[in-house]
Formats: structure tokens, C-alpha cells, sequence
């Protein structure tokens, strides 16, 4: 009886054991990271490893949400949900409107101008950083808000694919509209944008994704302490907290600014999951 | 009549010519100040012997160009060869590795939610977590790893502290972090394959190999292309786990071009060679971007 179902089952069984430990290969080293946030620091240089702690404790959580050793938590969450916030608001308005005019309004210059956004896709972002950096520093905007939200908003990508997505949909909507007097602002504020809400919250996920996990940009731009996004501010803890001796607090820190984006995530997965495949660009 | 022709050209008027570049105008003001004006006077100061520290700038030519390729310690170099190191073990990881993950997961019937929140779940952590969990687990005298090693016999090892183990580490702990993003990708492309193709190839005698082959692989052709094509330029712009994870060390073994660049220009000040260095990556990358324009038509998909 068992040895048939197993027979009949085996490509399943084997599936399943093999993608459970990937799985648990995947998931064990967020575990360990929680679990060694509990442990006084004492406690987590002791062999065998324990996954439970003897002693649990949020000292540790404490410690680092308000250090005076460098960059507390609370600060750098403030400052990252600032920054990210910030720019995706205005990442969607000013790309929605450009591609709104790229996509539905008529004037000299349209396609050259689309052409020339378009083209710089083309241009890492690595080539741009030094002047902009010099730019800013000219400016003296380097450790403001401004220096990681302003840059940020000249993305092409943003354009590109709103203007797309504009294209894609059919234009009875808005000529139903404009013929009953509706003004050109208003098409675009109450049939467009409605029309093009998915691209809007996939642009808005990834937008803000990618400001919330930005390293390089805010790692040149945030030298002062209480300016630093939160993954600078943690690579700064390795440092302040003598690199591992400290273990307890690295890695509170670290679960701190793990554990909100992750929950994030599984509330909101259906939609990212969805703009991920969106992006890989239905072929 | 005047009454008529302020309204006319009042900017806000629909029928003004200037109107629609009022739409455009905060976007293209951007798009000057912070992409277009940069990327030529990335190649001026490219160009200049330009310290921030230093003397004011001078005109060099090329010879910045000169430099990075011929200076005695020969770090840009050295960057370079470390970089394709890094992504002859990342890009076949990433898209090979991630396509059998997705076919596993499209295939197995239980579970399905919980294999793809546990390979995608690392993509939201930023890298300096990431790097910091990963250095945990690595640590030579409290880690985990070791501790299990340790357990069936293995000798301690410090991963990233050798010249021979560090940049593959890195890799193995990039992909752990990135897995998630060709994964999805992937299996939105398996779901998008009709399971009608199977079925008749089954009848047909097809065994598993046989379906992958001849219908999985051909169909998913264009996505296995824009994997590959984005995990080449991916890779070669690979920064903030080498900058964490290793520093660059040990002894420069892990020192990749974004990082070279990023110690000249911002530890050194020497913003001319920085630049220089950013448009030969420049030249590497045009050659997979360019490739990625075509596939997939910039500009003119969805164009109806």
C-alpha cells in the first residue's frame, strides 16, 4: 500500500524534500539573526550555537534604537522612511504628467524629446554620480534630504514606462470626455490615471523599494551621523560596535531594519510579485 | 478682442502652444540638471586632473584614460579581472539556478506560497543587513558554519578572509540575497506556457526531458535572454555586499570596478580617474545594454 503511493508520488516526494531544504537554507539565516538579537552580548559567542536563547532579552533592541555610539535606529528609520516616502510621491507626479504629455498631447518636439529620455537608458548610473555629486557639493546640499530625493526623480525608467502603459490604453475614455467639455487636466487627473493604477502601484513598489534599499548614492551623499539612511547607518554599526564583538547589537539592528519591509512584503506580496513578472516585461 | 488674445496665450489656456510643456517641465528640468548636463560633463572632468583636495583642475586629455590602464599597482586592472571573476560565477548561478528553482516550484503541488515567499522574502532586506547576517554566519570563531562543519569533521574556515574562497562567497551570498527577482520572472514565464504543449507532447511519448528541452526552453528563449542579459550588467556594477562583506579584501582579492571607482573618487578625491574609470564600464556595459534595446525594442513596444 505505502510503497505504491510512495511509487506513484515519488517525483512529488522529491520535489518537496529537495524545495524545503532549499527553503530552510533560504529562511535559517534570518532565524539566526532574530534569535542572536535576543541573546545579551555575552551570550552569543557561546558554543554550541543556541537557536533558543537562554536568556531573552530586548536590551539589545533597546541599546541601538536609541545609541548615542553612533546613528540610532529610530533616527535612521525616520530618515529612510523620509527619503523614500518623499520620492516616491513625487516620482509619480512629475513622471505621470511628462508621460502623459509624451503619450497624448501634441507639440514640436515630442519624439526628439522622447528619443533623447528613451537614449539615456542607455547611461549607468555610475557615470553620472560624479558630477552630480560635485553638483551638490557646489549646492550644499550634501546630508540633506533634498540630495537623495531631488537626483532621484530625473529617472528615465519611470517616464518610459508610464508613457507606455498610456499607449496601451484605448482613447474613447478620454475623447468621450474631452467631448463633454471635460478639460485636458481633468482627463488626465480622472480617466488616466484611474486607467493606469497598475503601472502606477508597480512604479510606486519598485520606487520605493529602490530608495528604501539604496546603498551607494546616500553611502557618498550622508557623511554626518544623523543624515544616514538605514543601510548606511548599519554598515556604520559594524564599525561602532567593533565589528562582531558587539554581535547582540549588529544584529538587533539588522533584524530592526529587516523585520518591517518583510511584513511589508507578505501583506502586500500578491502586488509585488505581480509587478516583478510586469516588469520582466510580458513578451 | 485683447481680452481674447490674453486668454490665448495665458500658459494655462488648452489651446496655448506652450500648454503642453508645462506638463513636461518639471520632469525635463530634472532630467537637464541631474542626467543630461552630468553625462557631458562626466566626460569633461574625465578628462581633467580634478582633485577635489588638490590644486584647481587641469586639462590632461586622455591621459587619465592612460593612467588607470598602465599605474604601477595596476588596481584598476586588478578590479577589472575581479569583476569578471564575480560574474563568471554569479551570472550562470543566477540564471540557471533560479530557472530550476522556478520550475521546481511551479511544479511541486503543495506549498507553492511558502516556497516562493522563502526565495523571495531576502530581495526586500537592504544589503547592509543582508551582509551583516551573512557575516554572522561566516564569523571564523562564533559562527554557525563553522560550528556545523566542525560537526562532520571539516577544518574552520574563514571564507572571506581567503584570497581563494572570498569572491566566491560573495557570489553564493548574492544570489541567496537576489534569487528572488528571475525566479518571479521565470515562473510568470512557465505559468505563461499553455499546459495543452505537455499534454500533447506526453501523448506524443515525450518524456520530462524531452518537454524541457523542446518546449520549455525554446518558449522561455526571450526571458532566458533578459535574465542573462540583466544579471551580466548587474554583475558588473556589483557593489554594496563587496563593500561590506569584504572591504575589497583580502589583499584587493575582491576589489570590484564600482568599488575602485568609489575609493578613487570619494576616499582619494581623485574625481578625473574616477570618471574616466566610470565610462570604461561605460564601454562594457554598452555592448549588453545595446543587445537588451534590441530584444526587447525600447521604445517601440506596446506602441499601437
Amino acid at each position: 500500500m505505502v510503497m505504491t503511493w510512495v511509487r506513484r508520488n515519488a517525483k512529488q516526494i522529491v520535489l518537496l524534500v529537495v524545495l524545503t531544504m532549499l527553503a530552510i537554507l533560504w529562511l535559517l539565516p534570518i532565524l539566526w539573526a532574530i534569535s542572536t538579537s535576543l541573546k545579551p552580548n555575552p551570550h552569543t559567542y557561546r558554543h554550541p550555537p543556541r537557536w533558543i536563547p537562554e536568556v531573552a532579552t530586548l536590551e539589545n533592541f533597546r541599546e541601538v534604537f536609541f545609541t548615542i555610539r553612533t546613528t540610532p535606529i529610530w533616527r535612521a528609520y525616520y530618515n529612510s522612511l523620509v527619503v523614500s516616502i518623499s520620492t516616491t510621491f513625487l516620482v509619480l507626479v512629475v513622471s505621470s504628467l511628462a508621460a502623459y504629455a509624451l503619450a497624448r498631447l501634441d507639440f514640436p518636439g515630442r519624439n526628439l524629446i522622447f528619443a533623447i529620455i528613451v537614449s539615456s537608458l542607455l547611461i549607468p548610473g555610475q557615470i553620472t554620480l560624479i558630477p552630480v555629486f560635485l553638483r551638490l557639493h557646489r549646492w550644499g546640499w550634501l546630508n540633506t534630504y533634498k540630495a537623495l530625493i531631488v537626483p532621484a526623480l530625473a529617472g528615465p525608467f519611470a517616464v518610459f514606462l508610464l508613457r507606455q502603459f498610456m499607449l496601451s490604453i484605448p482613447r474613447d475614455l478620454e475623447d468621450a470626455a474631452r467631448i463633454d467639455g471635460c478639460s485636458k487636466f481633468r482627463t488626465f487627473y480622472t480617466i488616466v490615471l484611474p486607467l493606469i493604477k497598475p503601472a502606477l502601484t508597480t512604479l510606486a513598489i519598485f520606487t520605493f523599494f529602490g530608495s528604501w534599499n539604496d546603498f551607494m548614492w546616500p553611502l557618498i551623499t550622508m557623511t554626518r551621523r544623523n543624515m544616514m539612511t538605514l543601510p548606511v547607518a548599519l554598515q556604520a554599526y559594524l564599525a561602532a560596535f567593533n565589528y562582531m564583538i558587539e554581535a547582540g547589537y549588529i544584529l538587533a539592528a539588522s533584524v530592526a531594519a529587516t523585520v518591517p519591509p518583510a511584513v511589508f512584503f507578505l501583506v502586500f506580496r500578491r502586488y509585488i510579485i505581480k509587478g516583478i513578472a510586469l516588469s520582466g516585461l510580458k513578451l | 478682442m485683447a481680452r481674447n488674445n490674453r486668454r490665448k496665450y495665458f500658459l494655462l489656456n488648452e489651446e496655448n502652444p506652450l500648454y503642453p510643456y508645462l506638463y513636461l517641465l518639471p520632469y525635463l528640468t530634472l532630467f537637464i540638471i541631474f542626467i543630461a548636463l552630468p553625462i557631458l560633463e562626466s566626460m569633461r572632468i574625465s578628462m581633467y586632473d580634478w582633485s577635489l583636495i588638490g590644486p584647481p583642475p587641469r586639462y590632461v586629455g586622455l591621459s587619465n584614460y592612460e593612467y588607470i590602464f598602465t599605474e604601477p599597482t595596476e588596481l584598476f586592472l586588478h578590479s577589472l579581472k575581479n569583476t569578471v571573476q564575480y560574474a563568471v560565477g554569479a551570472v550562470p548561478l543566477f540564471v540557471v539556478g533560479s530557472l530550476f528553482l522556478a520550475i521546481a516550484v511551479d511544479a511541486v503541488k503543495r506549498w507553492k506560497g511558502f516556497f516562493q515567499i522563502s526565495f523571495v522574502m531576502p530581495m526586500v532586506i537592504n544589503v547592509a543587513a543582508i551582509s551583516i547576517i551573512w557575516i554572522w554566519i561566516f564569523d571564523p570563531t562564533a559562527g554557525l558554519l563553522n560550528y556545523y562543519a566542525g560537526l562532520i569533521g571539516l577544518p574552520p574556515q574563514n571564507l572571506l578572509g581567503h584570497e581563494e574562497t572570498a569572491m566566491w562567497t560573495i557570489v553564493a551570498v548574492s544570489f541567496w540575497w537576489g534569487v528572488g527577482f528571475p525566479f518571479l520572472v521565470y515562473l510568470s514565464g512557465l505559468q505563461d506556457i499553455p499546459q495543452t504543449m505537455y499534454d500533447a507532447a506526453r501523448i506524443d511519448g515525450a518524456n520530462a526531458w524531452h518537454c524541457f528541452k523542446d518546449i520549455t526552453l525554446p518558449l522561455l528563449r526571450p526571458t532566458l535572454l533578459f535574465i542573462s542579459v540583466m544579471q551580466i550588467i548587474g554583475a558588473f556594477q556589483v557593489f554594496g555586499q563587496v563593500y561590506i562583506l569584504t572591504g575589497g579584501g583580502p589583499y584587493d582579492s575582491t576589489r570590484v570596478v564600482v568599488q575602485h571607482m568609489y575609493l578613487t573618487g570619494f576616499q582619494y578625491f581623485e574625481m578625473g580617474l574616477a570618471a574616466a574609470m566610470a565610462w570604461v564600464l561605460f564601454c562594457i556595459l554598452i555592448v549588453f545594454t545595446l543587445i537588451q534595446f534590441r530584444v526587447f525594442r525600447f521604445g517601440e513596444r506596446l506602441e499601437y
